[in-house]
């Protein structure tokens, strides 16, 4: 399989601080990554840097064959779409309107809205369910329904790879599962690459395809969940006892012990 | 669509139309009254047929010029404070208490009182002055983001430090300046129609790039990190938008002086009114900003009469409040 994002020897530093040391990385093409580690340990930099929202100090980031420092900023929001972990919004702003901020990467400086920009809007608008809800202003939406209308913006964005910053960390328990569930769909209907960073543990095992886990600015190991997430390797990162263990549908799941 | 959406844009539509009427009625009201009262029937008339009787010299010749030229002083201060509040994420912005007028105003005195031979280039000079008080307000504001509060105290200063230079300038050369106390507190008393088109060129343009710029306003309010990724390079956007505010408040001072205030409350109040759409706000503060200077020149000159008060007395004793109000509210 093809990677989609292929990252070598990445540095970035904040003022002093290094935050990725020597970070090095392929996410492949097509499949949901989840990316996991303690606060702080540089998930959210590194898919910031991965987007060019900030600089690098050495290394490289390509998408494919090319570097992401080649690309126009327009050029890269087509190839790559991202969801920051908090965001605003102003509070009048409809779905539909908001979801069309979407195509921004597609407009040119006097050309209204195109007919097929209207069909991404109202195809990234379906996908994640809100149809009834397009003309809605967005602070009449709860929490779970605002985040699916943020993922109908990066839907609309129509770049193949979607990375998001804790999609679910704001959100009760279902709504989390939601928002996941919508994230395989999008990955399997739409043929999205999936980058997510994640703060559970569980779902990393159960949602993704591939788990990249991090500490302290480095890379510890990746591949399949059931690989990487080792009773062993999650006591050296977290330093919390864990076990797996088999569900009465014959499924499995990590558990936090005290 | 649906009904709801359909209604919200409906809703826009009639409170563009109720800016228009206003700004149509203050601009009638602002030619109408003044020592001399003149009915609306007779300034229709003088406006269709000119002749040559006293009535007609008020007006083509000192009511016209000045309500025209208030009209686009207002239209232009209040779509400046309309780009700067998006574009330094700050409710509070206005050319006028982030300092940007100060130095539009230092470069416009330097030009009227050192150098008034080279008036001609009297909004250019203000328009670089301005830029380089927005360019020293942004640097002293930036650390690791850009935060409200230390915006509008970054500009408080860098106003204060502005102003005193200015007032150095007046009583250095007092014996020029003539009116330039007016020229301090905003006024539209001298008014000719020099003013009017010195003053139309930038409006036109100003209005122009910022219809254009309404689509990247509407993105930077997602915030910074966000509108980058959909694609803005929100660096870029921040300076080319903030250029146009300067250059309109820098048209605007030029002709009118420190006019106060103008810039906070119209942006506000339109906002209050067709919710925070720029594509709808620029077209709405642009009137309603005219609606503002107009009807507020118009009290100028009759809450005294015979005597008359400089319009920035006015918006400054709307505006305070206003600000303070805001100042609880917001920040």
């Amino acid at each position: 399989m093809a990677d989609a994002i292929t990252v070598q020897h990445l540095v970035v530093r904040r003022g002093r601080r290094t935050i990725l040391h020597n970070f090095s990385v392929a996410l492949p093409k097509g499949k949901v990554t989840a990316i996991i580690g303690p606060n702080g340990c540089g998930k959210s930099t590194f898919l910031k840097a991965v987007n060019c929202m900030i600089p690098a100090a050495s290394g490289s980031i390509r998408l494919g064959q090319r570097e992401v420092h080649d690309f126009s900023r327009k050029a890269l929001s087509r190839e790559m779409a991202f969801l920051t972990q908090t965001h605003d919004v102003p509070p009048d702003v409809t779905v539909r309107d908001l979801v069309g901020m979407g195509r921004f990467p597609y407009r040119r400086l006097w050309s209204g809205r195109s007919r097929e920009d209207r069909d991404a809007v109202d195809r990234a608008i379906q996908a994640v369910g809100l149809e009834a809800y397009a003309g809605e202003v967005m602070q009449h939406l709860s929490g779970g329904e605002q985040q699916r209308a943020w993922l109908a913006v990066l839907l609309a964005q129509d770049a193949p790879i979607l990375l998001l910053d804790e999609p679910t960390t704001y959100l009760d328990v279902h709504h989390q599962l939601r928002i996941l569930d919508l994230l395989r769909r999008i990955n399997e209907g739409w043929q999205k690459t999936i980058v997510v960073v994640l703060h559970d543990m569980n779902q990393a095992w159960q949602y993704a395809d591939e788990v990249v886990i991090m500490k302290d600015g480095a890379l510890v190991c990746t591949g399949p969940p059931q690989a990487v997430l080792t009773p062993e390797r999650l006591w050296d990162v977290f330093s919390v006892r864990t076990d797996i263990v088999t569900t009465s549908d014959g499924r499995s799941a990590i558990v936090v012990l005290q | 669509m649906n009904r709801e959406g359909c209604y919200r844009t409906r809703w826009r539509w009639l409170m563009l139309a109720v800016f228009v009427l206003l700004a149509l009625g203050g601009c009638l009201l602002s030619v109408m009254q003044g020592v001399a009262a003149i009915t609306p029937a007779d300034v229709l008339q003088i406006l269709w047929q000119p002749s040559a009787r006293t009535a007609d010299q008020i007006i083509w010749n000192i009511r016209l010029p000045r309500t025209l030229t208030g009209a686009l002083v207002g239209a232009n201060l209040a779509l400046s404070g309309a780009i700067l509040q998006a574009v330094m994420r700050n409710p509070l912005a206005d050319p006028h208490i982030i300092g940007i007028s100060a130095g539009a105003g230092l470069a416009g005195i330097v030009v009227l009182i050192v150098w008034p031979a080279y008036l001609f280039w009297m909004t250019p000079v203000a328009f670089i002055g301005a830029m380089a008080a927005a360019a020293v307000i942004y640097l002293l504001a930036w650390k690791d983001g850009i935060v409200p509060v230390r915006i509008i105290l970054a500009g408080v200063a860098v106003s204060a430090f502005l102003g005193a230079i200015i007032s150095g300038i007046l009583i250095f050369y007092s014996d020029r300046v003539h009116g330039a106390l007016l020229w301090m507190v905003g006024g539209l008393a001298a008014s000719s129609w020099k003013d009017v088109t010195a003053i139309a060129p930038y409006t036109v343009i100003g209005l122009a790039l910022s219809a254009v710029g309404a689509y990247y306003l509407n993105l930077l309010q997602l915030g910074d990190d966000m509108a980058r990724s959909l694609g803005l390079s929100v660096e870029g956007a921040r300076l080319g938008l903030s250029a146009v505010a300067a250059l309109l408040a820098a048209s605007a001072v030029s002709v009118a002086g420190l006019l106060g205030f103008v810039g906070l409350i119209v942006p506000h109040i339109v906002r209050l009114l067709v919710g925070s759409d720029y594509r709808y706000i620029i077209p709405g503060s642009a009137i309603f900003g005219v609606a503002t200077v107009t009807l507020s020149d118009t009290a100028a000159r009759l809450i005294l009469a015979p005597a008359e008060l400089p319009v920035g007395i006015i918006m400054a004793f709307i505006g305070a409040p206003f600000f303070l109000f805001l100042l609880r509210k917001e920040v």
